[in-house]
């Protein structure tokens, strides 16, 4: 993969020209101190200070009876330790308040790739949506998907000179709270052909995909043929999309052939083979009720997930098949999970 | 029954310990995973092997056999094989690695384990990274009763053994397994595994199974599963999925979930209104249900307008009986709060005034602003409203290079209580 490829994927970089079907969405470069402020790590993750006395979290609340319970004092006898100086972005808090106001109120964030779907626990509605620049930061920082787009952006690519792009920037797209999770799809496109489409919310069975599908499939093919072949400049790519009640489809986002994208309920194996065999667009659901499955809101820490080399779990394998082998026995047993 | 889990370093010989103490071979478990968060939760992932503890009266031995061995042999302690071993205790060893076993009490929510076996190895130094990792399990688990088995120490000297004895009483102190006992064990030469029988039965108690008190679910998902445009009397209502804690959840119960509907206003408070349904159906994987009882992940399919559940609305929240959960709390006070430093930084690092913190308790997620510290006491303001009760425990993650870590824990000890003004009837 070439970082040409990548970079035509960030939203800054595609929107101005698809945005008549996409989200209503208004762009802001970030300043190199809140991009600096989502990196860091010598201090302790605070949020920055509102100067329109906005805060991503409620407002206490004092219970008179609740109150006598309270002896840990917040004034001396407390014994945290006092950030050095909090952070605070008056001049980029000011103009995002008012693209918030433009936009009506409510806004789900973005970077130039990746949303920080992975912190929507954080959020006290648990959702994306916010009202404030202090929610965005909350997000924002509180997410891995995000450190991909500020550390790892380049990774897999062949020719990349950089591992960051220049600039950050921060999209802000407008909120519709009455999304449906099944009406979003990922459509996989090599050398210019739509070669697969896959349901994005792949842990759930949805009935009504069964009944439509040969009508979503119709409506997807009809925006890729008028608006988005050839007019992307990837020859390889993926773009995720949406489809609205009344029958209007509507991007939400391009993403690179391969690397980092997934691939749903394909393998890039299966989608490389649809794509040199010239087979017909593979459209695919979940077909039938499966069980109930953890979702990206059940948030743990990286501890507990981490499988790349020299994590826990790469090295907790390594010593059970080397605990094996000097046992004597082959690691094939019985089926199991 | 009681369930026993073998922690620590495999290389420590944990197979050979749970062979040693049962005789069986244990089966190697295959673990799958993706890259996602979307983890298979299936307990068939872990491979039982049961066990039955006996011992004939007055031989003051203990021997562990396979469950396939009658109930009551012979006895083969000289002079007493005339008398026949009883049995005392039925265990099953679940082997698994200290972060399945983790994973497995985030997402449901309830300990699987009565007590641990920490495996050490006299050969190597003590404590190896993991094993403070694996204690760190063991305390979130709230596991009581742990043995300490310093295995392979055949393979060293006395004074060796004695050096390492002392120094994994050093390492436990003020830890959740300060003043469990440590065995010096040869699982290989099967040394002292009558001893680690004997503590099994003599302290570690058989757990109740708790299906009498009134059902709590803690909820993981939920979903909308209607077609658009339909009739109205069509209408599926919300299904929302999740682990059951305790309890037994019926078809055409009547339930409450809180919080509930949440809402933030424009200058900032919260509200919230609980949700009083019934449920329709329940099922697990293909299968439908009449009832369902603790283990797994349940869908509960209710009669609450779908919009409520759609998306995942309803995570984190927790279904029970009516008028039977907990209080919705926003503000938390902590006792026993611990943290230790990650393996990179070496020292504890404090708490800082205004820090973001990670939270769970058992499969709930949810952020938390420091507002006070003092000695293991912390005072925490929540990004949103949870329905917990005092006496939780909690896990408490910070960011560090770019993750959430795992820091410490603590207890609920408090909390400032969300009043409602009505509830929400569907």
């Amino acid at each position: 993969m070439r970082t040409e490829e990548v970079n035509w994927c960030q939203i800054q970089e595609w929107y101005p020209k698809f945005k008549s079907v996409s989200i209503r969405t208004i762009i802001h470069e970030l300043p190199e101190s809140f991009v600096e402020y989502l990196l860091d790590d010598v201090g302790p993750f605070i949020l920055p200070i509102s100067v329109s006395n906005e805060d991503a979290l409620p407002n206490r609340i004092h219970n008179p009876i609740d109150e006598e319970d309270y002896q840990v004092s917040e004034g001396s006898g407390d014994e945290a330790e006092q950030p050095v100086s909090p952070p605070s972005f008056p001049e980029l808090e000011l103009k995002i308040k008012e693209s918030i106001e433009i936009l009506g109120g409510a806004v789900f964030p973005k970077l130039n790739w990746s949303s920080p779907k992975d912190s929507a626990w954080i959020s006290t509605s648990g959702t994306l949506c916010c009202t404030s620049f202090s929610e965005i930061a909350l997000l924002l920082r509180s997410s891995d998907s995000l450190v991909h787009d500020l550390c790892h952006a380049y990774d897999s690519c062949s020719n990349k000179t950089m591992s960051r792009p220049p600039n950050f920037f921060l999209a802000l797209r407008k909120w519709y709270s009455s999304l449906l999770p099944e009406m979003e799809f990922r459509c996989f496109v090599w050398g210019h052909h739509l070669v697969g489409i896959s349901q994005r919310e792949v842990t759930t069975f949805y009935p009504v995909l069964l009944e439509k599908k040969s009508d979503l499939q119709l409506l997807i093919e009809n925006l890729f043929m008028d608006n988005v072949r050839l007019n992307f400049e990837s020859e390889n790519y993926t773009f995720d999309i949406y489809v609205t009640r009344d029958e209007r489809v509507k991007i939400v986002d391009f993403n690179p052939w391969g690397a980092f994208t997934l691939p749903l309920l394909f393998t890039w194996e299966e989608l490389g083979q649809n794509a040199r065999e010239g087979n017909s667009v593979d459209f695919r659901i979940v077909e039938s009720q499966c069980g109930i499955r953890p979702g990206l809101k059940t948030a743990v820490p990286q501890d507990y997930l981490d499988t790349s080399p020299g994590s826990g779990w790469d090295q907790f394998l390594k010593k059970v098949d080397a605990e094996f082998k000097q046992q004597g026995t082959s690691p094939t047993g019985g089926s199991d999970a | 029954m009681s369930r026993k889990g073998t922690i620590g370093h495999v290389a420590h010989g944990k197979s050979t310990v749970v062979k040693a103490i049962s005789g069986v071979q244990t089966v190697r478990f295959k673990m799958s995973w993706s890259v996602t968060l979307q983890l298979s939760l299936d307990m068939q992932m872990q491979r039982y092997t049961s066990v039955k503890m006996k011992s004939a009266p007055g031989a003051m031995c203990y021997k562990a056999y396979g469950s396939g061995k009658e109930d009551s042999p012979m006895c083969d302690v000289p002079g007493f094989e005339n008398s026949r071993m009883k049995l005392l205790r039925h265990v099953s060893f679940v082997d698994c690695p200290g972060h399945d076993i983790l994973m497995a009490t985030m997402l449901n929510g309830a300990a699987i384990m009565d007590g641990a076996l920490l495996l050490i190895a006299a050969n190597e130094s003590c404590p190896q990274p993991q094993t403070s990792e694996h204690l760190a399990a063991v305390e979130i688990m709230r596991l009581q009763h742990i043995i300490i088995l310093q295995n392979k120490v055949d393979l060293i000297q006395e004074n060796v053994a004695i050096n390492q004895h002392e120094a994994i009483q050093k390492f436990i102190q003020g830890t959740v397994a300060d003043g469990a006992p440590v065995v010096p064990i040869s699982a290989q030469l099967k040394y002292n595994i009558d001893v680690v029988c004997e503590y099994i039965v003599k302290k570690i108690p058989i757990p109740e199974r708790n299906f009498i008190s009134p059902p709590n679910m803690i909820v993981i998902r939920s979903f909308d599963v209607n077609k658009p445009g339909f009739e109205v009397d069509e209408i599926k209502g919300g299904v929302a999925g999740g682990s059951i804690l305790r309890g037994v959840l019926k078809v055409n119960q009547f339930i409450e979930v809180r919080p509930g509907i949440v809402v933030k206003d424009e200058t900032g408070n919260i509200k919230c209104t609980p949700i009083y349904t019934r449920i329709v159906s329940l099922y697990a994987e293909q299968n439908e249900l009449q009832f369902a009882v603790p283990g797994g992940l349940i869908g509960v399919g209710t009669t609450m307008d779908p919009t409520l559940t759609r998306a995942d609305r309803l995570v984190g929240q927790v279904l029970g009986d009516v008028g039977s959960l907990p209080e919705v709390l926003l503000s938390l006070r902590l006792i026993g709060v611990r943290t230790k430093g990650t393996e990179k930084q070496g020292k504890v690092s404090k708490l800082a005034k205004g820090e973001i913190l990670m939270l769970n308790i058992g499969s709930m997620s949810t952020g938390a602003r420091v507002i006070a510290v003092k000695n293991d006491l912390a005072k925490l303001q929540l990004t949103s409203p949870v329905c917990t009760s005092k006496g939780e425990k909690i896990a408490l993650s910070r960011r560090v290079e770019k993750h959430w870590r795992l820091i410490g824990w603590g207890m609920i000890q408090a909390g400032t209580t969300l009043m409602f003004l009505h509830a929400h009837f569907e």
